[in-house]
């Protein structure tokens, strides 16, 4: 029957789309649902025109907070009145990220074919903002040896600190003892550090929101880092054209519906109703359809054996009848006692381009790659007069070099993490702007602003964890530069075991071979009989 | 080819392959013995060129052909052509041998026809009734672009950058040496483990002295400053560490001696390990001793130590620290 599903996956964002796209290859019947008129849910991209349209719904004046709820919640705290002309050329992603060079997330791209949805280019040079000025962040050998403000006996250390996290330190005798330090006193005790330096290594090659995060868990970051650095260039990092996330998400979703997922936007869930068997009166009895989820406007509810769904989706009425699919140990933020609770963030579309003085490369020595317009910049915290002491606040540029702007503008993403809720956006991020801006010459002027706050649950969420279960709730995602991309790969990944465990339970899979091989026999064409 | 699997070949498969390959054999061995007939004959025809450039195809390093090509050329097509002629002839033979590099890069008798073409390159065109030097030039200048992209792709090829000296020598309007020490620099900065660039640069460096240009002060200054960053960044690499050798040279300037074995003695302080820093340090304190400072017992005994370090560190090369501790 042609309302019948094998799963129903809540929500597009970028991790279950993923899910979505290797569910479906995997031969499963998938239904793909979002009540938003658009792909990508938290993670979507929006022309100028649609973001000021979702930012009227989130203003500050219908806004109350909803202190249990799994949701990420969003207020609106200022937009600038006037929409710019060519509104829809510009490409405004919610929850901006770069893709690592290295790691599940590209893998995901490569194998799903995905990649050849979309185009990428090379991030270019991160830098960190220190005493006023931007400085380039050394990320391997030669950019180290080019870099003269780095005193001698720092380039040694820093080096021999590289070589160490670089390999396989979980069992080395530096870090025995002290895996949940703050990363800040490790790299001073083990590795002699200086302040400077170790600034560098905190927030701009482990990415660290804040100071005194822990140890190991750094250190895997700064570890993926420096694996991705040289893959396609020298920046670890790609991004996607077209604003990235929401494209990407879009294209996994495109993915899905070639092969026959079938897609429904733009329709709010009314209900979700639990089938139990046998129950009287029922005429499906004989279906073994479990979950019936009702949609505005749709005549016929869809059924499934299985749901999959983002935090967000869950109806409460359902919350503890879920399942949590658990994170693996390394990005659960809750493992760490320094939980996001909220982000300050801002969109600003500026007159011309946002460039940076390059303070410490080698004058001799041409910018080999080209000038992108996609930066990447970490203010630390406590670098900023009027900033925060406590949050390291990330910025990320986009343009028409990833077409994400119309020629001659540029956009300016601002994120702050934030310990707790409440407060300004405009407020906390000003300063950080006003920093960006005047360094451009000549001063970059901005034309559109939207400030507004990112609230994510204080909690898990209810539910069973770790129970195999045919209602499955995805890992919250939280936003992350540098490191989002992989988590959703991750958490997609989870994902679809998850509901193949539960869908297929007899079938059994080497997990080894991904999520991306054909599990229907009938795609093996492309491999060479002879060899 | 690696991890290629070889599947089980039937008998009828094989003898198939051996056939194929036998006439390919016999068509080369025919090709050749034409060739060489025809060489032996003197034979300077344009079917005889053609004839070449088959055999050639098949095996660029049969160099017998290389010659007789140009002997072709020299006595049977030049005397019929006008300089222009020549030119495009020429010309089309460097575009020939650039494709010929990119399949066999390092095939020496490739890089010698060409050195001969641009050697031949007549002077032209005529500009004002004189004949000028832009022909030469032109191609010259192509075959420095050409030389620095097989550097680009691979920058630790000797060949190409002795070949790039060649070039730089040849070139009618010579370039200034520095524009070759900012070569040298980009390609050092890019990766400063390439033993050519250092020592590309210290050939610069040696002409430019022999010329008088040099600041006697300012450049070593510079340049151990540029090396010593080399040294703290990666204290294993021996390019560094042998251009830093080249820098101290016969060791008669005693202030720079003691300096920079005071640099070296804290980079060993950072990386105990080092057996380059200890090498070094041993070399040095012995040219102190023997230049400046022939009493020194302090001095004797801190090479002593490093002696018996290195012997500990690189037991390989244990009897060859014996021996300069000996004497």
């Amino acid at each position: 029957m042609e309302n019948e599903f094998d799963v129903i996956v809540l929500g597009t964002g970028l991790s279950e789309s993923i899910s979505a796209a290797a569910l479906a290859r995997a031969g499963l019947k998938v239904a793909h649902i979002d009540p938003n008129a658009y792909y990508g849910a938290d993670e979507a991209t929006l022309t100028l025109d649609e973001l000021c349209q979702w930012a009227d719904t989130h203003t500050s004046s219908n806004f109350t907070l909803e202190r249990e709820s799994q949701s990420i919640q969003y207020q609106v705290q200022y937009r600038s009145p006037d929409i710019l002309p060519h509104s829809k050329q510009y490409s405004l992603s919610l929850s901006p990220s770069v893709i690592p060079s290295v790691g599940p997330f590209i893998s995901s791209l490569v194998s799903s074919g995905v990649a050849r949805y979309g185009s990428f280019k090379l991030l270019g040079p991160v830098s960190l903002y220190h005493d006023g000025q931007f400085t380039s962040v050394p990320q391997n050998k030669e950019s180290i040896f080019q870099d003269r403000t780095i005193p001698l006996i720092e380039k040694r250390r820093l080096m021999r600190f590289l070589m160490f996290a670089s390999g396989d330190f979980e069992n080395s005798p530096e870090l025995q003892g002290k895996e949940n330090i703050p990363f800040d006193e490790f790299l001073r005790q083990s590795f002699s550090l200086g302040e400077n330096i170790a600034q560098v290594v905190i927030f701009a090659l482990a990415y660290c929101n804040f100071s005194g995060e822990s140890t190991l868990m750094a250190l895997h970051r700064v570890r993926s880092c420096l694996r991705s650095t040289g893959r396609y260039g020298s920046s670890p990092f790609l991004v996607g054209y077209y604003g990235g996330s929401g494209e990407i998400a879009q294209g996994f979703c495109r993915s899905a519906a070639v092969n026959g997922g079938v897609y429904i936007l733009g329709r709010r869930i009314s209900n979700i109703v639990i089938n139990e068997p046998l129950s009287p009166g029922d005429h499906d009895q004989e279906s073994s359809y479990r979950y019936s989820v009702e949609l505005d406007d749709f005549p016929d509810p869809l059924r499934s054996s299985c749901l999959l769904s983002s935090p967000s989706h869950v109806p409460d009425y359902l919350r503890l009848h879920a399942t949590r699919i658990p994170t693996s140990d390394n990005c659960s933020p809750s493992a760490s006692h320094h939980r996001v609770l909220a982000m300050a963030r801002c969109i600003v579309i500026v007159d011309g381009a946002v460039s940076l003085p390059r303070l410490n490369g080698s004058d001799d020595v041409p910018h080999s790659e080209g000038e992108s317009d996609s930066l990447l910049v970490v203010f630390p915290p406590g670098s900023l007069n009027h900033g925060s002491m406590i949050s390291s606040v990330h910025v990320l540029t986009a343009g028409p070099g990833t077409m994400s702007a119309p020629t001659g503008k540029s956009i300016v993403h601002l994120s702050m993490p934030l310990y707790e809720r409440g407060g300004s956006s405009k407020d906390l991020l000003d300063p950080y702007l006003a920093a960006m801006l005047s360094t451009s010459s000549p001063s970059a002027k901005p034309l559109f602003q939207l400030f507004y706050m990112q609230y994510f649950p204080s909690t898990d969420g209810g539910g069973r964890a770790g129970v195999t279960s045919d209602f499955c709730v995805s890992p919250a995602l939280q936003p992350d530069i540098p490191q989002s991309a992989d988590h959703a790969a991750q958490h997609a990944e989870r994902s679809f075991w998850h509901v193949m465990q539960s869908v297929r339970p007899g079938l059994s899979l080497e997990k080894e071979q991904g999520i991306w091989t054909n599990v229907d026999i009938g795609n093996i064409g492309d491999e060479d009989p002879e060899w | 080819m690696h991890n290629v699997k070889r599947g089980p070949q039937s008998q009828a498969a094989i003898q198939a392959r051996k056939e194929r390959e036998r006439s390919k054999i016999s068509e080369y061995l025919a090709l050749t013995e034409d060739v060489i007939s025809r060489k032996k004959a003197s034979d300077w025809s344009q079917e005889a060129f053609d004839q070449t450039q088959h055999l050639l195809q098949l095996n660029p390093e049969f160099y017998t052909i290389w010659n007789y090509r140009r002997n072709i050329m020299l006595n049977g097509i030049f005397p019929r052509s006008t300089p222009e002629e020549i030119n495009n002839l020429l010309a089309n033979e460097l575009v020939m041998t650039t494709t010929a590099l990119k399949a066999h890069p390092k095939v020496y008798w490739i890089w010698n026809h060409r050195r001969w073409c641009l050697e031949n390159v007549p002077d032209g065109p005529a500009v004002d009734d004189q004949p000028s030097l832009q022909w030469r030039k032109a191609n010259w200048d192509r075959e420095l672009a050409v030389v620095e992209k097989m550097l680009d792709a691979d920058a630790r090829n000797f060949q190409a950058w002795n070949y790039r000296r060649y070039v730089l020598a040849s070139l009618p309007v010579q370039r200034p040496e520095t524009s070759d020490l900012a070569y040298t620099t980009r390609k050092i900065s890019a990766s400063f483990s390439n033993f050519s660039a250092w020592h590309q640069r210290s050939k610069v460096y040696s002409s430019l002295w022999n010329a008088g240009q040099l600041d006697p002060y300012l450049m070593p200054t510079k340049e151990f400053e540029l090396v010593h960053n080399a040294l703290y960044t990666d204290p294993d690499d021996q390019s560094a560490w042998i251009y830093h050798r080249w820098l101290i040279g016969s060791g008669d300037n005693m202030e720079q001696l003691q300096q920079e074995v005071a640099v070296i003695e804290e980079l060993l302080g950072e990386q105990p390990d080092s057996k380059w820093c200890m090498d070094s340090l041993v070399y040095y304190n012995r040219l102190i001793l023997e230049k400046h400072r022939p009493g020194s017992e302090e001095l004797r005994q801190r090479c002593l130590d490093l002696l018996q370090e290195l012997a500990n560190i690189d037991s390989p090369r244990k009897l060859r620290y014996q021996e300069i501790g000996g004497c």
